[in-house]
């Protein structure tokens, strides 16, 4: 497939731990990754790979640099950064392949002064949009502020 | 007539000298000579060549060590090695691991490797400053710019253990990874 890109991303953390056998790596204390405009930040971070990813023919770690990265997934107090949009969340999951990210756990989502929440969040990264499924009440929040008008104290729109 | 005769004098004279200088030079060389018995200074009960070491359990092999060349000393139950290649079977594969001195401690069958450890497992490179087989564990720990080179992530960490039976690695001490999936280009299906 030509014009694919290797996009790498950078991880720091406390620790890490690959099992070969849960196909797995486990990025754990203080985790941070980078990846393009994209940063992320988590108490852990784990790589899922692929099924056929690490078992090459001498049965080593296949990362292979093929699509071997079926999804990762941070967890606890989880900050993301992305442009001038930011989201905050329990728990992110990021599939490489379709570039989205799902928030849950107090998902919500800032750009300048507006933000948005809901029970769920995803970020379509590579088409720069985003969906929001409604909270506990099966409704969305979402605060918009027009400069223009010059509102006072918004009022929380539904 | 007496010329010839003081010219063979001469001569008579000058090979006595030369057989007197070379016998005092033959006697002084050997003296200098160490005996073969004594060897080099260290305390060693035995100094050997390509060494051959291997150890396991219930006729399953556990590791296999090789070196260039190897002192013993008995007391001390330890052998140094030198240029040592530890080759350690796994389910999946094999590690082996090399450096350019080593030493095995017979009474706790741990062997230390070291400096500039390279090693090879999980189809990607090792390297590191020293090496630990720990033989009860089935654990090799690695100590100090511990690199690990996978097709596809780079691993680095201050210190790590190699969980042999388990197949699973453990980087500490500040990691920093570089892990390359490749994406579809944002253009690739014709949005911007």
């Amino acid at each position: 497939q030509q014009g694919e890109q290797t996009a790498p991303i950078k991880i720091t953390s406390d620790t890490m731990r690959y099992a070969h056998a849960d196909k797995q790596v486990r990025f754990k204390g203080s985790v941070h990754a980078i990846r393009d405009t994209f940063e992320l930040w988590s108490e852990t971070l784990t790589v899922f790979l692929k099924a056929g990813a690490a078992d090459t023919a001498e049965g080593g770690m296949g990362m292979g640099g093929d699509q071997s990265i079926d999804h990762l997934v941070a967890e606890g107090d989880v900050r993301l950064q992305e442009g001038n949009r930011t989201g905050y969340c329990d728990t992110a999951w990021f599939y490489p392949d379709e570039g989205m990210l799902r928030l849950e756990g107090s998902p919500r989502l800032e750009q300048g002064e507006n933000s948005i929440s809901g029970s769920v969040i995803k970020m379509y990264l590579k088409e720069n949009r985003s969906e929001v499924i409604g909270g506990d009440s099966g409704r969305v929040e979402a605060l918009f502020y027009s400069p223009e008008e010059g509102f006072g104290d918004a009022d929380s729109g539904n | 007539m007496a010329a010839v005769g003081r010219l063979k004098a001469v001569a008579a004279a000058i090979i006595l000298m030369g057989m007197a200088a070379g016998g005092w030079l033959g006697w002084t060389y050997w003296q200098n000579q160490p005996s073969e018995t004594t060897g080099p200074s260290l305390p060693v009960d035995m100094a050997m060549r390509s060494v051959h070491l291997q150890g396991g359990e219930q006729g399953r092999q556990e590791w296999d060590l090789r070196a260039a060349n190897a002192t013993y000393d008995r007391d001390q139950g330890m052998v140094d090695l030198e240029q040592p290649v530890l080759t350690l079977p796994m389910q999946d594969g094999r590690a082996v691991v090399r450096a350019s001195r080593g030493r095995y401690n017979q009474d706790n069958g741990q062997a230390t490797m070291w400096p500039d450890v390279q090693a090879e497992y999980q189809n990607g490179t090792v390297r590191a400053q020293k090496a630990v087989f720990v033989r009860q564990e089935d654990r090799l720990d690695l100590e100090e710019d511990v690199v690990f080179d996978w097709p596809g992530l780079h691993v680095t960490g201050k210190s790590a253990q190699i969980l042999l039976e388990a197949e699973t690695v453990v980087v500490d001490g500040g990691v920093q990874a570089e892990l390359h999936s490749r994406v579809q280009a944002p253009d690739e299906d014709g949005e911007s």
